[in-house]
C-alpha cells in the first residue's frame, strides 16, 4: 500500500482525530456542567443500575467515533493498494506505456455503426487520457508482423490523435508470437520506473484459443517487466460470410469454359441467407449464384464458370455482397490462358504394342477418350523415347514427364534443373531402368539443390515365390492437402483398397519436400513434391505403367495424373500469395532493368530494386499488405507481371474467445483483464497508482458515524422516556 | 414598622388568601378541642348545640332526621348540630439544605414557607390554634400552637428567619413531636422527604399512634420529577460533599423509575397510617396547590 498524500500529515491528523473524542471525554469529566442537586440518593441508585451498561455503551460509541474519524483522516491520505503493481516503484510519475492494438482484419468486423477497431481506438484514447507529461508511450499495431507506430516517445497530449485516426485494421491475420516478441523488447527498453502494456484485441478465438508457447513466454517476460492488461473488445456479433478458397478445376485455355470453385464459408453462428456470389473476370461480372441459405459453420463450394476468348493473363475474382467483414468478401486468382499445356513424355521403355510402352497409360490418362485427338483436353502430349534431352527441346514444353528412365547424362540433368527453375514442371516415374541407377538421385539444380524431392533407397517388392501370402501395398487414405490430392481425397475410401502395389522404391524425403501420398504398410512415400526455383517437381516412387501396380487401370490414376499436370503447369504467378507474405519476381534474362515499378491494389506505386544472382535477376516486395492484384512493370517495359494476393481465411472466423477462457489465460499469466470501455480509465489509474481505497474509507466512515448516531439515539431512547410526558404523569399524582 | 410588618407578612399574599378565603378549611378528621370553633365535633350531646333544620336531601344520614317535625309537618328535616370544638395545628417545616434546590424562580423551601404561612393564616382565621416548628437535623425554632392572630406574625417571622441547613433528620423530629404535643391535633409536614424513608415512616407511625392527624406536603421541584438534564453533568449534593458525574439523558429512565418506587413507598406508608400525602410541584401556582388540597379535604 502506498499513500498518494503525506501519510505523516494525515496520520497525525488521524491520531488527532482519534484523540479528540477521548480528550473531549476526559475534558468533559473536569468541565462538566455542575448542578446542585437534592435527590442524590435517587440519582445514586439510578446510576448504580445503569453504570456498567452506560460505561460499555460509552466505550462502544467512543470507539465508533474514533474509528470514523481515523478512517476519514486515512482517506485524505489517499491510500492505494499496490499489490496489483508489484513491479512499480513508489514514484507516481514516469510511466512507460506500450499500447499494442490488434490490427488483424477481424478487427474490422463492423456489425453496426462502429467496428471493433473503432472500439479499440476509443480504448486507446481512454488510456492516453490517463497519461501525464513525462510518460513515455509506444504504439504498436499487431498483424502478421508488428508495426511500431511510436517507440518510447515522450507523451504529448494531442500528438497521438492524428496517429490514431490514421490507424486502420490490416488485411492480415495476427501472429501473436512475432508481435508480442517485439512488444516485449519495447517494454524492456523503457527506463522509467513504471512499465505498462495494454493489449487491445478482439480476442479472436482462432488466435487466442491456442496461444503459441513462444507467445506465452513473451507474455510471461512482459509480465515480469511490468503490468500487462488485456482489453478485450466486446463483440455482440460474430456473423460473417467469406470466400475462403477460389480454385480453377480445369486448365484455362483459349476458347474453353473453365469452372471455378469458390468456397463460401459461413463463419457466424446464424444461417446466412440469400448470399450472392459473383465471378469477375478483369472486373467484369461473368457469372453469379445466389445461395439461399448457408448453415452456421458450413463451407459451401460454389461452381462459377468463365469462358476465355483469347490468350492472356486474366484477373479472376469471386465476390460476395457486403456484410460485417468486408475484407474477406473477395478472393483473387490469375488465369494464364494459353493454347493448351504442352507435355513431353520421355519413355524409358518404349514399345510398339498397345499399352506395353511405359508411357501408354500416361498418355491415356492425360488425353482420355480419343487418344489420337491431341490437345482436345487442353493437354498436348508428345511422347519420345529417351535419347537425350536438349535445352532447346525442353523449352518447347511446359511439363516434362520422365518414365522409367535410365541414368541421365550430366548435361541432361543440368538442362532439366534449369527447366524447372525457370518455371517448368517435372514429374518422374520410376521403374526397372532406374532401380539400379543413381543418376536420378544425383540430379541437381545449378545451385546444388537435389532435383528430386527425395533420396532413392532400395527397392521394395513382393516375394514372387509365395504369391498367396505375399505382401502388397495400398495407398493410405489420409493424404496431405495439395492441389494434386485435393480431388483424390473426394474418392470413396473403399476404392483405395482395390489398388495394389507390388513394387516401389523406398525414398527418404529431402528437407522441404512434401509427401503427398503414402503406401501402407510401411508408411513409405508414394508421391512427393518440392519446389525448385519457380518450378515444381513431383516424384512417383513406382512405375508409370502396370508393371509394379494396378493403379493405372483405376480412375484414381487418371485423376492423379491430370491433377499433377495441372499443378505442374500452373505458373508461379498463378498461385495466389497471402497478405503479409513477400512477393518474389524474376526478370527474364533479356530484361536488364535495375528496378521494377510495383502498383499495389489501391493503385499506389513504388519501386523495387532488382538484384542479380548467378546470372538471374530478381526482386522482392517485402510484404504484400493488401489483398488484390499487384502489378509489376520493369523500367524497360519488356517485363510485366500480375500477382494475386488473398487474405488468410482463418482470420475470417470472427468469433471471439469466451470471457471465461480469456480470464483463465489471464489468471495463468497474472494478467489483468479490463472489460468494457468505461472501465479502462479506472483500470489505468489502478495500474498507475494501485487501487485507491479512499472512497471505501469515506463511505465506511460515514456509515460508522450514522451507526454511531443511530446507536446513540437508540440507547438514549431505550433508557429515557419523554421528559414532558413523565412530568405530566408525576404532576398527576398531586 | 409598617414595612416591617409587611415584610413579615410577605408570605401571605393577599391575592392568594382572597381566593382561599371563600373556601373553608375542612379538617379531615374530627379532633378533640377545647375551644369553640367551626369544626364539627364527633361527640354529640351536652357539648353540642342544635343549630337549625334543613330540608332532607337524599343521602343524608337518617339518624339525624327530626321525626317530630315530620309528625307535625309531614316534611323531612334534618337536625343540624354543631360542636364548638377547636384543634391545635402544628406546621413542621423541613429546613434542610435539600429544600434549597430550585430549578426556576422559587425554591422548594420558599414554596413550603408560602404554603405553611397560608395554612397558618387559614387556621387562625378559623379560630383554631396553629404552631410552627422549623427543623433540619434538629429543631431550630418552635412556636407553640396558639389561636391568637398574633401567632401569624410570629410564624411569619420564624419562617422568614428559617435558613436551610445541611442535614435532615425527619425521624428524630417526628418522634420528638409525637411526645411533645400533649393534645391530639393536626400535624402538617412540609418537606421533600429526602431523608431515610424508613425513618420517616417510623416517625409518621409514632405521630399517628399518638392520635395526630398528619398531612404530608411532599414538596418537589419539577426537575426532580422529570429529570430533564442533558449532557455530561456533575451533580453536587446540597447536603454534603458528594458529587456524581453522569450523563443524565442516559440514566433518566432509571432515575424516574427509582423516583416512582420512592413515591410509591411514601404514599403507601401514608395510606397505611391514614395520613394524607400531597405531592407538591413547585412549578404550580401556590393558590392552585392550596385550592386543590382544600377541595380534596372537603370532599374527603
Amino acid at each position: 500500500m502506498i499513500f498518494l498524500n503525506s501519510i505523516w500529515f494525515w496520520g497525525a491528523m488521524a491520531a488527532v482525530g482519534i484523540a479528540v473524542p477521548v480528550l473531549i471525554h476526559l475534558f468533559s469529566r473536569h468541565h462538566s456542567k455542575p448542578i446542585e442537586w437534592a435527590a442524590m440518593e435517587l440519582l445514586r441508585k439510578a446510576m448504580a443500575v445503569r453504570a456498567r451498561r452506560v460505561r460499555m455503551e460509552d466505550l462502544i460509541l467512543m470507539v465508533l467515533r474514533a474509528l470514523a474519524i481515523g478512517l476519514i483522516a486515512l482517506a485524505f491520505a489517499r491510500p492505494s493498494l499496490t499489490n496489483l503493481a508489484p513491479s512499480r516503484a513508489k514514484e507516481t510519475v514516469g510511466t512507460g506505456v506500450v499500447i499494442a492494438i490488434d490490427g488483424s482484419f477481424s478487427m474490422g468486423h463492423k456489425p453496426g455503426v462502429n467496428s471493433r477497431f473503432d472500439s479499440a481506438r476509443q480504448r486507446v484514447r481512454s488510456i492516453l487520457d490517463e497519461m501525464s507529461p513525462g510518460d513515455q508511450v509506444s504504439l504498436v499495431l499487431m498483424g502478421a508482423r508488428p508495426r511500431v507506430i511510436l517507440r518510447n516517445v515522450i507523451y504529448e497530449p494531442g500528438r497521438l490523435d492524428g496517429e490514431l485516426d490514421q490507424l486502420a485494421p490490416l488485411a492480415e491475420s495476427l501472429d501473436l508470437a512475432v508481435c508480442l516478441d517485439e512488444v516485449r523488447e519495447i517494454m524492456k527498453e523503457i527506463d522509467l520506473p513504471g512499465r505498462e502494456c495494454y493489449i487491445v484485441t478482439d480476442a479472436q478465438a482462432t488466435t487466442w484459443k491456442n496461444i503459441p508457447d513462444t507467445a506465452l513466454a513473451a507474455l510471461q517476460e512482459m509480465r515480469k517487466a511490468g503490468l500487462v492488461s488485456l482489453l478485450p473488445i466486446e463483440s455482440t456479433s460474430a456473423e460473417n460470410v467469406a470466400v475462403t478458397q477460389l480454385t480453377a478445376s480445369g486448365i484455362p485455355r483459349e476458347g474453353s469454359l473453365v469452372r471455378y470453385v469458390a468456397d463460401i464459408h459461413n463463419t457466424g453462428t446464424e444461417a446466412a441467407r440469400d448470399v450472392t456470389v459473383r465471378l469477375m473476370v478483369d472486373g467484369v461480372p461473368v457469372d453469379k449464384k445466389v445461395l439461399v441459405s448457408i448453415s452456421p459453420g458450413e463451407i459451401l463450394p460454389v461452381s462459377l464458370f468463365a469462358r476465355f476468348s483469347k490468350e492472356g493473363v486474366y484477373v479472376i475474382a469471386a465476390e460476395l455482397g457486403d456484410d460485417s467483414l468486408e475484407v474477406d468478401n473477395h478472393r483473387y486468382l490469375l488465369a494464364d490462358v494459353r493454347n493448351g499445356i504442352r507435355v513431353l513424355c520421355v519413355d524409358g521403355d518404349p514399345s510398339s504394342e498397345p499399352f506395353r510402352s511405359e508411357t501408354d497409360f500416361l498418355k491415356a490418362a492425360l488425353q482420355p477418350g480419343l487418344m489420337e485427338q491431341a490437345g482436345s483436353g487442353g493437354i498436348r502430349v508428345t511422347r519420345i523415347p529417351y535419347g537425350g534431352l536438349g535445352r532447346d527441346t525442353l523449352q518447347k514444353y511446359d511439363i516434362v514427364i520422365l518414365a522409367n528412365l535410365p541414368d541421365l547424362p550430366r548435361e541432361d540433368a543440368d538442362a532439366l534443373g534449369d527447366f524447372v527453375k525457370a518455371g517448368g514442371g517435372l514429374m518422374v516415374f520410376l521403374g526397372d531402368n532406374t532401380t539400379h541407377g543413381k543418376s536420378h538421385s544425383e540430379m541437381r539444380s545449378a545451385d546444388g539443390k537435389p532435383l528430386l524431392p527425395g533420396q532413392l533407397l532400395e527397392s521394395a517388392q513382393t516375394a514372387a515365390s509365395d504369391a498367396a501370402t505375399a505382401t502388397v501395398w495400398n495407398i493410405q487414405t489420409g493424404m496431405e492437402d495439395h492441389p494434386v490430392t485435393r480431388a483424390l481425397a473426394t474418392l470413396p475410401k473403399e476404392q483405395w483398397g482395390a489398388i495394389q502395389f507390388k513394387q516401389y522404391i523406398k525414398t527418404a524425403p529431402h528437407e522441404g519436400a512434401r509427401v503427398l501420398m503414402r503406401l501402407t504398410p510401411g508408411d513409405d512415400p508414394l508421391l512427393l513434391s518440392h519446389q525448385i526455383g519457380r518450378g515444381q517437381v513431383l516424384l512417383f516412387t513406382s512405375s508409370a505403367d502396370r508393371d509394379w501396380h494396378d493403379m493405372v487401370v483405376h480412375p484414381a490414376y487418371l485423376m492423379m495424373v491430370q491433377q499433377s499436370v495441372m499443378s505442374l503447369s500452373r505458373k508461379f504467378h498463378e498461385v495466389p500469395s497471402m497478405v503479409s507474405q513477400p512477393l518474389v519476381f524474376e526478370l527474364p534474362s533479356a530484361d536488364k532493368s535495375t528496378s521494377v515499378k510495383i502498383i499495389d491494389p489501391t493503385g499506389k506505386e513504388s519501386k523495387v530494386q532488382v538484384s542479380g544472382y548467378e546470372g538471374r535477376r530478381a526482386g522482392l516486395v517485402s510484404y504484400a499488405d493488401r489483398p488484390g492484384i499487384y502489378e509489376l512493370k520493369s523500367e524497360s517495359g519488356k517485363f510485366s507481371l500480375k500477382l494475386a494476393v488473398n487474405v488468410d481465411s482463418t482470420e475470417s472466423v470472427a468469433a471471439v474467445l469466451e470471457k471465461q477462457s480469456l480470464d483463465e489465460i489471464a489468471n495463468r499469466l497474472s494478467l489483468s483483464v479490463v472489460d468494457g470501455e468505461n472501465a479502462v480509465s479506472g483500470a489505468v489509474r489502478t495500474n498507475r497508482v494501485g487501487r485507491e481505497i479512499w472512497r471505501i474509507l469515506i463511505i465506511t466512515a460515514l456509515g460508522l458515524l450514522v451507526l454511531e448516531s443511530l446507536l446513540s439515539k437508540w440507547l438514549v431512547r431505550r433508557v429515557t422516556d419523554t421528559p414532558d410526558d413523565k412530568h405530566k404523569t408525576n404532576r398527576g399524582t398531586i | 414598622m409598617q414595612s416591617e410588618n409587611r415584610k413579615k407578612l410577605r408570605y401571605l399574599d393577599p391575592e392568594i388568601l382572597q381566593k382561599i378565603g371563600s373556601l373553608e378549611l375542612v379538617a379531615g378528621q374530627i379532633v378533640e378541642g377545647l375551644r369553640v370553633g367551626m369544626h364539627k365535633s364527633p361527640i354529640h350531646g351536652s357539648s353540642t348545640e342544635f343549630k337549625h333544620h334543613r330540608a332532607y336531601v337524599p343521602g343524608d344520614n337518617l339518624k339525624h332526621l327530626d321525626w317530630r317535625v315530620y309528625a307535625r309537618t309531614r316534611r323531612y328535616y334534618i337536625r343540624l348540630y354543631e360542636a364548638e370544638t377547636n384543634f391545635d395545628a402544628t406546621l413542621l417545616l423541613d429546613a434542610s439544605s435539600s429544600m434549597r434546590y430550585s430549578s426556576h424562580h422559587i425554591s422548594k423551601m420558599e414554596y413550603a414557607k408560602y404554603l405553611a404561612a397560608c395554612m397558618a393564616h387559614l387556621i387562625v382565621k378559623q379560630q383554631d390554634s396553629v404552631g410552627l416548628a422549623v427543623f433540619d437535623d434538629k429543631l431550630r425554632s418552635y412556636i407553640e400552637a396558639k389561636s391568637s392572630p398574633s401567632v401569624i406574625r410570629d410564624i411569619a417571622s420564624a419562617l422568614d428567619q428559617a435558613q436551610p441547613e445541611p442535614r435532615t433528620n425527619i425521624e428524630a423530629l417526628l418522634h420528638d413531636f409525637a411526645g411533645r404535643l400533649r393534645r391530639r391535633g393536626i400535624v402538617l409536614l412540609f418537606s421533600d422527604l429526602f431523608d431515610s424513608v424508613e425513618g420517616f415512616i417510623k416517625g409518621l407511625n409514632h405521630l399517628r399512634y399518638c392520635g395526630h392527624s398528619v398531612t404530608v406536603f411532599h414538596v418537589l421541584d419539577p426537575y426532580e420529577l422529570t429529570f430533564p438534564f442533558q449532557g455530561a453533568s456533575r451533580f453536587k449534593s446540597l447536603e454534603g460533599p458528594d458529587e456524581l458525574l453522569t450523563d443524565p439523558g442516559r440514566i433518566r429512565k432509571a432515575y424516574l423509575s427509582e423516583l416512582e418506587k420512592y413515591l410509591t413507598v411514601v404514599r403507601k406508608a401514608c395510606a397505611k397510617v391514614g395520613a394524607d400525602h400531597v405531592l407538591v410541584d413547585t412549578s404550580r401556582p401556590i393558590d392552585e396547590t392550596l385550592s386543590n388540597y382544600l377541595i380534596k379535604r372537603m370532599r374527603g
